[in-house]
């Protein structure tokens, strides 16, 4: 748009001015639809979870539900199995799925932040493959069967060992300073490797029936039979990276003006990077580690939170967690609810987010402008 | 040109090279409060290199920088960024918020991490949105706008910043004949109201038409530092930029620049690599 009606020297054309007062009224209508939604999407994932503890094979009851949670909070004797259902099958699962999603969803927000490329995802460094990698080592090695937290100690060790290898390289070209550019392509390389190197592992333990069906299932991203030890294990690499990744929304913000301009008003832009790409390594590691590497969901759920409220950070990161968690959770009842038997959640995640994210291409007016 | 008023910024004797490079060197030159200079040249002759080593984006090879008296070696960026604020050449076209949260990005040097932004912010970015005539545009997607409202909106990001110092890579670059003006008489306005601005431009005349004094920076080395009258002969652009042009006076007694052909050879910004 090359042209516009701004005054000539001279003339001042008419043009349609908004008044002081209408002007304040549309940044509080802004500020309230922001509060609004927020509010509204803290509602509906109570409303998701309480669904997500009713469904399953076992039929139980709204007040069973209620008097098994309640009975757990006030430290009473379970009433019966169906207690523990809720409590220790259902419960724990929704919260992996809560967390997960959000972990997911706010890394991949800040991601295509960091680089201003709507394609960013979790994925983009090479974290989520390395982690599986580790994971698929553990389950091929028949080390992952010994303990519980076994499996998502070695995902994340094989996303710390990803990211570790990423930055080396990356500081290597960069001779010590990290370009995104740089960043990103060594993250693709490397996670083609990571990919390359599991599909070696899987194709080696095909021939073991167990071993291979473990990791072809983990793979496509699962949350059955996730308890207690997975939320606790996930839960605070989790909510650390996401709570750092916040305290840098500013920076993100300031990052959308390009290098140049985030510098100009303040922001150690290498710093930042580092301190974000770090963050949220950490949620994808520790997501991937507890739930497999769930696709879609760091893609998909941060544009969609971006239509309704913009791509001011301070708004979207906080909206993109609760909007990630909602998402995964309902992904979960789905596939649990499907008459085929079981289905993995990572499939119901694609299958929802892959026409999704087309849809919501084809409605933009220019493409270019995602970010 | 006084002394006894601090310089917010001094080039003392800076060079920079890149690899074996030399992009310039022994670059002396000062902005005062009240003053808006224009940095000339070829291209390729290093102004965007020189205003990013102002803002301490690059370390010099040689010499220091000083801004409002202190080396910009030892300063935080937030620290450099309450001192100038940079208008980069390659601000995004597609800047995915609206106008007043980009503006409000220039309160962010003066806010701690956790420190929600307060009146004084909100009023620095009124004052910045009324300077840039850019108050109606306040709720609307940077990306909507057009190009002259668009580098309106940088500016009054730049402005919001409170920033003694401006420093504006080409910000007329891409703009209509209108636009320019429009632009230019805005910075003169901002500067006359006590800040200093050192503005890259590519256009002689209307740099002579709005600026104080013109530094041309070519072949790595500043070859003047006056003012446009004194600066702008035909023998220093033949010399700077290989182009036999004329000087004449338009109305008001101000030079402007009639550019005939450019000399044989190469131009003097290619030959300086």
């Amino acid at each position: 748009m090359p042209f516009d009606t701004a005054p000539v020297a001279g003339s001042e054309p008419r043009r349609v001015r908004a008044t002081a007062a209408e002007l304040e009224t549309t940044r509080r209508r802004a500020a309230g639809r922001r509060l609004a939604i927020g509010l509204g999407l803290v509602v509906v994932v109570a409303g998701a979870l309480v669904v997500a503890l009713l469904v399953g094979p076992a039929r139980l009851s709204l007040a069973e539900v209620v008097g098994a949670l309640g009975r757990r909070l006030f430290g009473r004797e379970a009433a019966s199995w169906r207690d523990t259902v809720v409590v220790s099958v259902r419960l724990p699962r929704a919260l992996v799925a809560l967390l997960v999603g959000g972990g997911f969803a706010v890394a991949g927000a800040a991601l295509q932040g960091l680089f201003r490329n709507p394609l960013a995802d979790p994925g983009v460094l090479g974290v989520s493959s390395g982690a599986s990698l580790g994971a698929v080592v553990a389950i091929s090695a028949g080390i992952a069967g010994h303990a519980i937290w076994t499996l998502p100690f070695a995902a994340f060790a094989g996303a710390a060992a990803d990211v570790l290898l990423v930055f080396a390289i990356a500081a290597r070209r960069g001779r010590g300073r990290l370009f995104s550019g740089t960043l990103l392509l060594v993250g693709v390389a490397v996670g083609a490797l990571n990919v390359s190197l599991t599909t070696f592992v899987l194709s080696a333990a095909l021939a073991r029936y167990d071993a291979g069906r473990q990791i072809v299932y983990w793979l496509l991203g699962a949350l059955e039979a996730r308890t207690w030890d997975h939320v606790l294990l996930g839960a605070p690499a989790v909510l650390i990276g996401v709570a750092i990744i916040n305290a840098h929304a500013r920076e993100l913000d300031a990052l959308l003006l390009g290098e140049m301009g985030a510098a100009s008003v303040g922001v150690d832009v290498a710093r930042v990077r580092l301190r974000v790409v770090l963050a949220s390594a950490l949620v994808v590691g520790a997501s991937v580690a507890v739930a497999g590497p769930i696709g879609f969901v760091g893609l998909l759920v941060p544009h969609l939170i971006r239509l309704a409220v913009g791509s001011a950070h301070r708004a979207l990161l906080p909206l993109a967690f609760l909007g990630g968690g909602l998402f995964l959770l309902i992904a979960d009842v789905v596939a649990r609810t499907l008459p085929a038997r079981e289905i993995p959640v990572g499939v119901v995640t694609a299958a929802i987010g892959a026409p999704a994210f087309l849809i919501l291409l084809l409605r933009r007016r220019t493409a270019e402008t995602v970010s | 040109m006084t002394t006894a008023v601090t310089a917010l910024v001094e080039a003392e004797g800076v060079g920079f090279s890149y690899g074996p490079r030399t992009i310039f060197e022994q670059v002396v030159l000062a902005v005062r409060p009240g003053e808006l200079v224009a940095l000339c040249g070829p291209n390729g002759a290093g102004k965007s290199t020189l205003l990013r080593l102002l803002l301490g984006l690059h370390a010099p090879s040689a010499g220091q920088v000083r801004l409002g008296g202190l080396p910009v070696a030892t300063l935080s960026r937030r620290q450099i960024a309450r001192r100038a604020a940079l208008l980069p050449q390659d601000a995004p076209v597609d800047l995915p918020l609206t106008v007043r949260e980009a503006v409000a990005l220039g309160r962010l040097p003066h806010l701690d991490r956790f420190q929600p932004e307060g009146a004084a912010d909100g009023e620095a970015v009124e004052r910045a949105l009324e300077a840039t005539d850019a108050v109606a545009l306040g709720e609307r997607p940077v990306a909507e706008l057009s190009g002259g409202e668009r580098q309106r909106v940088h500016l009054a990001r730049a402005l919001a910043q409170e920033a003694p110092l401006l420093l504006l890579d080409e910000p007329i670059a891409g703009l209509d004949l209108a636009h320019q003006l429009q632009a230019l008489d805005l910075l003169r306005t901002i500067v006359d109201a006590g800040r200093g601005a050192l503005v890259a431009l590519h256009d002689l005349s209307l740099a002579a038409r709005r600026c104080d004094r013109m530094i041309l920076l070519a072949g790595g080395r500043i070859r003047a530092d006056d003012a446009p009258a004194v600066v702008l002969t035909p023998e220093t652009l033949a010399q700077v930029f290989g182009v036999r042009a004329e000087v004449r006076l338009d109305g008001d007694g101000r030079p402007f620049v009639l550019p005939h052909e450019p000399l044989r050879g190469v131009p003097p910004g290619d030959s300086a690599r």
